[in-house]
C-alpha cells in the first residue's frame, strides 16, 4: 500500500528547464500537464517515470535516449497543447500594486503569495473530442426556424423570439431571403433536432411544418440520418406544447444527441 | 428645403414608430435621397424590434437629436 505522499510523488517531476513567461515569480513555479497535453519529448525522456531518480540512474537514462528529439533544449515543434494549469510564488507582486496605490515614499508591507491559474480553454480542448465520441450534442439549439417561402424574416424572428421566451433554444439564418438549402445546411451544422419550416400560405392557415432530424455515427463521424419524411404539420399556436412533449426535448438537458 | 423639414425643426424630435411614419410622410424630407435611405433603414430596424418585441425598450431612443462625437 502506498502512502498518499508516495502516490502523489509519481505525479511530480522536478524540471530545471521549466520557465514561465512572467518575471514576477520569486520562487517555486509549477505547471500541471496531463498525458494528452504533454509535449511528446517528455514521455520519451521518462520525466514521469515513477522510479526515483538517483545519480546512478541518470547516465543510464541518458544512454537510453535514441530519438532525434531527445535534446535537452526545447524544440518548439515538440511542445503539446501545453500546461492545463500553472502558477508559482510571487512575493513582491501585490506590494508593487499597493505601493503604486498608496503614493510615493510610503513603505508598504510585502504580501507573500502563491497562486495557480487553470487553463479552461485547454481543458475543454482536451475534453471536447471525448464528449463528441460519446454521442453528445455540440450546441443547445433545439429548433431551427426556416422559411420555405419568400424570406419571411420578421416571421422567423418572431417565432424564434417566442420559442426562446418559452425556454426552447432556437435559431434562424439571419439573412433576408436565404435559400431553403442554405437554411437546412445551417441547421445541420448546429445539429438541431427539429427544423421548423414556415410558408406564406401555411402561416395564413395558422400552420407550421416540423421536421425531425436525427444523427448517427458512421465510421465514427456524426452523420445526419437521411429521411424522406416530409414533416408534420402543427398548428402554430400549439407548436411550443408539441415540441415540449417530445422525448428529445425531455432528454435535451442530458446533452445527448445520439442514443447508443 | 421648406420649413417643415428644416434642420432646426428636425433635431429636436424624439419618438418611436409614429415619429418615423410622420417623417416618411414628409415629402420634402423624402425628396432627399440620403434622408429617404436613412428613414427606410429605420423602418427595417423597427420591423426587427417589433419581431423581437423590444420596441418599448428602444423606441424612445429613436432620436433625431442623437449624435455621436466620433466622425
Amino acid at each position: 500500500m502506498k502512502t498518499p505522499i508516495e502516490s502523489i510523488l509519481q505525479q511530480i517531476s522536478f524540471d530545471l528547464s521549466l520557465a514561465r513567461g512572467l518575471d514576477y515569480y520569486t520562487g517555486l513555479i509549477y505547471e500541471a500537464i496531463v498525458e494528452a497535453s504533454a509535449p511528446p519529448g517528455l514521455k520519451a525522456a521518462e520525466s514521469l517515470d515513477p522510479a526515483p531518480p538517483t545519480p546512478a540512474a541518470a547516465p543510464k537514462k541518458k544512454s537510453k535516449k535514441s530519438g532525434p528529439d531527445e535534446d535537452e533544449e526545447i524544440d518548439e515543434s515538440q511542445v503539446g497543447v501545453g500546461s492545463i494549469a500553472a502558477g508559482g510564488r510571487y512575493d513582491d507582486l501585490v506590494a508593487m500594486f499597493t505601493a503604486a496605490a498608496s503614493g510615493d515614499g510610503k513603505k508598504v508591507a510585502g504580501l507573500p503569495c502563491v497562486g495557480v491559474s487553470i487553463g479552461l480553454d485547454r481543458i475543454f480542448a482536451l475534453l471536447w473530442p471525448k464528449w463528441i465520441e460519446r454521442g453528445m450534442r455540440s450546441k443547445e439549439v433545439f429548433a431551427y426556424v426556416l422559411s420555405a417561402g419568400d424570406g419571411l424574416l420578421p416571421e422567423r424572428m418572431g417565432l424564434v423570439e417566442e420559442l426562446r421566451a418559452q425556454g426552447i433554444a432556437a435559431d434562424f439564418l439571419a439573412k433576408n431571403k436565404p435559400k431553403l438549402n442554405a437554411q437546412f445546411a445551417a441547421g445541420e451544422r448546429d445539429e438541431v433536432p427539429y427544423a421548423i419550416i414556415l410558408g406564406g400560405d401555411e402561416l395564413k392557415a395558422g400552420l407550421v411544418t416540423v421536421k425531425e432530424q436525427r444523427w448517427e455515427f458512421v465510421d465514427g463521424k456524426k452523420t445526419k440520418v437521411e429521411s424522406t419524411d416530409k414533416g408534420t404539420q402543427v398548428p402554430r399556436a400549439e407548436l411550443v406544447q408539441w415540441l415540449k412533449a417530445t422525448t428529445t426535448f425531455k432528454e435535451w438537458s442530458s446533452g445527448r444527441l445520439i442514443r447508443q | 428645403m421648406g420649413s417643415s423639414a428644416s434642420t432646426d425643426s428636425l433635431i429636436v424630435r424624439v419618438g418611436g414608430r409614429p415619429l418615423l411614419d410622420r417623417l416618411l410622410a414628409d415629402a420634402t424630407l423624402t425628396a432627399n435621397a440620403k434622408a429617404k435611405q436613412g428613414l427606410n433603414e429605420m423602418v427595417i430596424l423597427f420591423t426587427f424590434l417589433e419581431a423581437y418585441k423590444i420596441t418599448d425598450k428602444v423606441a424612445s431612443f429613436f432620436s433625431v437629436t442623437l449624435h455621436e462625437n466620433t466622425d
